[in-house]
């Protein structure tokens, strides 16, 4: 398989006060196109910033980022990128927040009618197109910044924590969710955690990244799909992967206490 | 639920009537007590405004100071706007005027009035420069604080979408900065009327200003008294028309804020 996006000895270092904090050096990474790939790693890794350098919202220090074997610079039209913050704009409706992607397209009204509608009803929101962010719970929210980030049906997604303010159960009913619109789309997924489960409920692969973005463990999940993000955890694999990449992190987490 | 609400309306209204009739009382009272001479009753200020008006003195004047006013808030928010948009979005230019435009903030409009007089006269432009720098400065820091306080999150989810610099302009930045202007516009009404006035005042040709100031200078406080209500009037109305916009551009908020805090005593 071809990668879709190929990171290659990328750095990125940021000036706190005085300090120089490197958070990525040297780092390498490829996503294969059609994958489901989850980086797990404990807070302060990186792992955002990754994200945000792939999205082209960041510039790097060096290294670059390959999309299809371009390098990217810039935002790309074809990247949808669900951040961990809501960022729905709240002076609009959620209707008119799940089209603004296809306004800024210029794609006609009818056209951004139609596909709002479909896209409020494959994500549950129906009955509140017309409420305003602060009406909806955070769960909706997610929804509904899910739902715009769909609207220009983009054929690669980055996801950074997107479901880590939630409560467990809806978390997993979102799981569920995102599974079901992910499977046979060929969509490549890059998401983002520091939860263990929900990396191996989600992904094909989990990376596990330690300080400065090395990588401790790359490792292929082999659940059958479709998978459901509840009743999976009863299956006896799942607890051996869950154990591997318990001692992978604890491993991740080692070096940076001793530099704390 | 709703009967409720327009209990509490009535009960609101009512007390305004009440509360108005009780400074009119107390008003009465005081222009016996103390003498008409320094507070004349509400009578003699209701005679003085049926005077003016039947004269004509009374719309002459209102209509110079409500020229003054609206032409001062014209220029004074619109600079201001611009202004603030502009300083916003440089910050590095803005950084380095700062220090000057807090010193300008700081002066006294009203000692600018002479300088003002000399370089304009004692017609309309002087009174309407005085009022549209007073309005400047506070249209222009609402609007910059509002171009700073822009949600550099939406920023980036619209960069996402494969926004240009226009579509942040049109669809995060302006609609995030509205409610920061209309801030400012409220703040602003008050004071253009008191730059048109000082104008005024200071001038002495024309105006609710040189109403108030004649009246004083012939030792008439219901005159004085008489313009004062007029001019309250002016604001009243003014700040009406600010809430109706309010209310039209921030929908969205309703029912974000509570407009009562539960502090127990």
């Amino acid at each position: 398989m071809t990668a879709i996006i190929r990171v290659e000895q990328l750095k990125k270092s940021f000036i706190r006060g005085e300090q120089e904090i490197t958070v990525l050096a040297n780092m390498n990474l490829e996503i294969e196109q059609g994958s489901f790939v989850v980086v797990v790693g404990p807070s302060g890794c990186g792992k955002s910033t990754l994200l945000n350098i792939i999205a082209g919202l960041l510039p790097a220090n060096a290294g670059h980022v390959y999309y299809k074997e371009h390098a990217m610079v810039d935002t790309h039209s074809e990247v949808g990128y669900l951040t961990q913050k809501d960022t729905l704009m709240p002076w609009r409706t959620v209707e008119r927040n799940i089209k603004m992607p296809l306004e800024i397209r210029g794609v006609n009204k009818e056209e951004r009618q139609r596909k709002a509608r479909e896209l409020i009803a494959s994500v549950g929101l129906k009955g509140f197109e017309k409420h305003y962010p602060h009406e909806l719970s955070g769960g909706m929210l997610r929804r509904a910044c899910l739902a715009r980030m769909l609207s220009t049906s983009p054929e690669t997604l980055l996801m950074d924590e997107p479901f880590g303010a939630l409560d467990a159960q809806l978390r997993m009913e979102l799981q569920t969710e995102l599974l079901r619109l992910w499977l046979g789309s060929n969509r490549s997924v890059l998401f983002i955690t520091h939860d263990i489960e929900e990396a191996i409920v989600l992904g094909d692969r989990v990376v596990v990244l330690g300080t400065e973005g090395r990588i401790i463990l790359d490792e292929n999940i082999e659940l059958p799909r479709p998978r459901d993000a509840v009743t999976i955890r009863f299956q006896p694999e799942f607890a051996q992967v869950h154990h591997r990449l318990w001692s992978a992190l604890t491993e991740a987490r080692k070096p940076q206490e001793v530099s704390a | 639920m709703r009967r409720l609400q327009r209990r509490r309306t009535l009960f609101i209204i009512g007390g305004r009537i009440l509360f108005l009739i009780l400074v009119i009382i107390a008003w009465q009272i005081a222009s016996e007590k103390i003498g008409p001479l320094f507070i004349c009753s509400p009578l003699a200020v209701f005679l003085q405004l049926r005077d003016w008006t039947l004269d004509g003195t009374l719309w002459y004047n209102t209509q110079v100071t409500l020229e003054e006013t609206l032409l001062g808030l014209l220029f004074g928010v619109s600079t201001g706007i611009v202004a603030g948009f502009l300083l916003g979005l440089q910050p590095i230019l803005g950084k380095i005027l700062d220090p000057f435009i807090i010193g300008l903030y700081s002066i006294p409009k009203v000692a600018l009035a002479p300088l003002f007089i000399l370089w304009f006269g004692f017609e309309l432009e002087m009174k309407v420069v005085l009022a549209a720098v007073t309005v400047f400065f506070l249209v222009f820091f609402n609007t910059l604080t509002g171009v700073r306080e822009v949600d550099q999150n939406l920023v980036d989810a619209v960069r996402l979408m494969g926004a240009k610099r226009r579509d942040i302009m049109l669809k995060v930045i302006i609609p995030s900065t509205t409610g920061y202007v209309l801030t400012g516009l409220h703040m602003a009404i008050p004071y253009a009327l008191v730059g048109a006035v000082i104008g005024e005042v200071i001038s002495v040709n024309r105006g609710l200003g040189y109403l108030i100031n004649n009246s004083a200078s012939q030792f008439s406080p219901a005159g004085i008294f008489a313009a004062l209500v007029v001019l309250t009037i002016i604001a009243g109305l003014l700040n009406g028309v600010v809430d109706v916009l309010d209310r039209a551009t921030s929908r969205w908020k309703a029912g974000m804020h509570t407009t009562s805090k539960i502090i127990p005593l």
